[in-house]
């Protein structure tokens, strides 16, 4: 239901800024990811949106109600938490059955004995137990319900946590890196399970990763967050297409969006490690800038042959380059390659830091230590500030204050 | 392969029956001397073996003119009242020293031990005047009173590092699942540190169990008297009823052994195991 809005929200710990103030609407029913290195602050802004940790400044508003003085419970939000929280003294039921039991309880339910007596008697009602078998059958639990969740395998435990979450058919789900305890066969699974998810409750989700695959493929938008700071708000598509900087670009993808530092010079763009590499790149960028290029791995392709003269034009340029690593994924391969002539064949071996990389056709033979040439499609370009990293293309949308 | 495994065993089979037998023999003793007669144990050889015929009338001869079971039952409601008051505010004082940040946090926490750190006879003074000055001699609140406060604090820092073992995300789960404040230390809290509990009831409730100089000084009324002080009323100047005294104890002990062994099959670990992956 709700319509989420970030109203200049910032948080601090002490003295210490944890996030920045920061803006932002996201429309109802999105499958909203903060995605962000670790200790960026996402999981401490999932923590705001649910109630469980306090907003320093600005206001978080669900559909034009602000929350900030709300407990999470009058916030008709549920929480599936990494490590899963469940609550190991209950049953798979009790555990699924705990929200809707609190909503029943009244003050002196909660007495030690009372407790017990109310709880059966609550559990049996038809209106509990069918809830039950209903979330449970989703969640392909059924046969669990009476098992205690150290019987249960990781997946199963996160079934769990997922089907207490959804039980009480809440209007917005919060979920913190819930796929990062498993091992990656399952991840893949249950990524698809929570996609199924979404589609099926049609509510707002906001899930926390770090993982920029995960963000790409269950995003419907991203927040991208680095050091408490909101990079870029965007759809996926945007995000991966026109990143708001340097750190963006480096950050989603994989492999991550080649940066070519250099300088642009009377509508020619020179190549700093490549002696010679010239590229003609009039009207796409000012003048007389430290600028870096960034063309994604798909947009280069490797070449064994020397370029014919004068092909360097145009939205296509061929720069030398040797080949560091060729990494083969089936379908396709990555090359890592440096930039300029093959000095020396033992250095080749030992690069492995400052690579560029092209994804070419699995088929492709080139090994490490040969030369090659690497052909730039600067159709999809992007450029950025040298220091500050800023995209100075004007198309790319956002920044770090995102509207 | 079998045999040195198992060869490998027996001197730990050993030092465990050795201890056992250590710890084992006064019982054994007791149980030997309250069903021997007087001429029996003073005579040139007293026998090794408990004459169990005999035990039926070792319990009559003890409760013979003895109020045993009224200071039986005084001394369950001390330990009992001891327990009750120790592990209520223990385990909220343990919450809130593990969950909370508060200025004089660890001065509370250090404070706690000031009762441990002094010998209990030192107090005895100052509490028997307290106890004069509200009108509490001979009243066995007293008792209860200033035993929770040696064992209280013991129980705090057994919860204590029990709720730190609780991972913070199950309470915010639960607050999440609508579980109000109050409610998620006996939702959620208390069943997860119930071995602790357990723990800490075993301690408090023999505390007040065994306690004897409290007893000895601020009851002076015989039909209050704890079944400690009773007991040790037995040794006379001039004669010493072994067995009877022997046969007291043993009513003494049994209802402590039962408490215990109940409470003991609580105490099992690993039951947080399974909620958060480790």
């Amino acid at each position: 239901m709700p319509q989420l809005t970030f109203e200049e929200v910032s948080k601090s710990f002490g003295n210490t800024r944890v996030i920045e103030g920061f803006s932002a609407e996201v429309p109802d029913k999105e499958f909203l990811v903060l995605l962000g290195p670790s200790g960026c602050g996402k999981s401490t802004m999932l923590r705001m949106i649910a109630g469980l940790t306090d907003i320093t400044e600005g206001r978080i508003v669900f559909d034009g109600v602000d929350v900030n003085g709300l407990e999470p419970k009058e916030r008709n939000v549920a929480f599936v938490f990494q490590s899963y929280a469940l609550y190991p003294h209950m049953s798979v039921r009790g555990n699924i059955a705990f929200p809707l039991l609190m909503e029943r309880f009244s003050w002196w339910k909660h007495i030690p004995l009372v407790n017990a007596i109310a709880k059966r008697r609550l559990l049996r009602g038809p209106a509990i137990a069918g809830r039950i078998e209903y979330v449970a059958e989703m969640m392909e639990l059924s046969d669990y319900l009476d098992r205690r969740p150290k019987t249960l395998s990781g997946g199963q435990r996160q079934r769990v946590a997922v089907a207490r979450a959804l039980v009480r058919d809440p209007a917005l789900y919060l979920l913190d890196e819930p796929l990062s305890n498993l091992d990656a066969k399952l991840r893949t699974q249950m990524r698809s399970e929570i996609i199924a998810l979404y589609r099926r409750v049609e509510k707002s989700f906001v899930y926390v990763t770090h993982d920029q695959v995960e963000a790409m493929t269950m995003g419907t938008r991203i927040i991208v967050l680095n050091e408490g700071l909101v990079q870029q708000y965007g759809t996926p598509q945007e995000i991966y297409r026109n990143p708001a900087n340097a750190f963006v670009a480096r950050f989603i993808g994989s492999p991550a969006m080649n940066l070519f530092p250099g300088v642009v010079e009377a509508g020619q763009f020179r190549v700093a490690e490549a002696e010679g590499a010239v590229l003609d790149v009039s009207g796409e960028v000012a003048e007389a800038r430290d600028v870096l290029l960034g063309v994604r791995a798909e947009k280069v392709s490797i070449e064994t042959e020397p370029a014919p003269t004068g092909e360097s034009r145009g939205p296509v340029a061929r720069v030398l380059a040797r080949v560091a690593v060729v990494e083969h994924l089936g379908a396709d391969s990555v090359v890592g390659f440096k930039l300029g002539p093959v000095v020396d064949s033992t250095e080749v071996a030992a690069a492995s830091r400052d690579l560029f990389f092209a994804r070419v056709p699995g088929d492709a033979t080139v090994v490490a230590g040969d030369q090659c040439w690497v052909r730039l499609d600067l159709a999809d370009a992007r450029w950025f500030e040298a220091g500050s990293g800023r995209s100075l293309r004007s198309q790319a949308v956002g920044s770090a204050r995102v509207r | 392969m079998r045999v040195t495994a198992r060869a490998r065993r027996i001197p730990r089979v050993v030092a465990v029956v050795v201890a056992a037998a250590i710890a084992g023999f006064p019982i054994y003793w007791m149980l030997t001397t309250a069903t021997q007669t007087p001429s029996e144990i003073f005579g040139d050889t007293q026998p090794w073996w408990p004459n169990l015929g005999r035990l039926d009338d070792a319990f009559r001869s003890a409760a013979d003119g003895i109020p045993i079971f009224r200071w039986l039952t005084n001394t369950v409601f001390v330990a009992t009242g001891t327990m009750v008051i120790s592990l209520v505010l223990a385990t909220l004082a343990a919450y809130a020293l593990s969950r909370y940040k508060f200025r004089g946090k660890g001065t509370f926490g250090a404070s706690l031990f000031a009762t441990q750190m002094l010998p209990d006879t030192l107090l005895v003074v100052p509490l028997y005047a307290t106890f004069m000055a509200f009108g509490m001699l001979n009243n066995l609140w007293s008792l209860v009173l200033s035993n929770t406060a040696f064992s209280m604090p013991v129980a705090v820092w057994i919860l204590k590092s029990a709720i730190d073992g609780v991972p913070p995300e199950i309470e915010e789960s639960a607050r999440m699942d609508g579980c109000p404040r109050y409610a998620i230390l006996p939702q959620v809290v208390l069943p997860l540190i119930a071995p602790s509990l357990a723990a800490a009831a075993v301690i408090t409730f023999f505390d007040g169990w065994n306690e004897f100089i409290f007893a000895n000084t601020f009851i002076t009324d015989r039909l209050l008297w704890p079944a400690s002080k009773g007991i040790a009323s037995f040794v006379g100047q001039y004669i010493t009823p072994l067995n009877a005294v022997m046969s007291a104890a043993l009513l003494f002990a049994v209802p402590a052994a039962i408490f215990f062994l109940m409470a003991q099959r609580k105490i099992v670990s690993g039951l947080t195991a399974g909620s958060v992956k480790g």
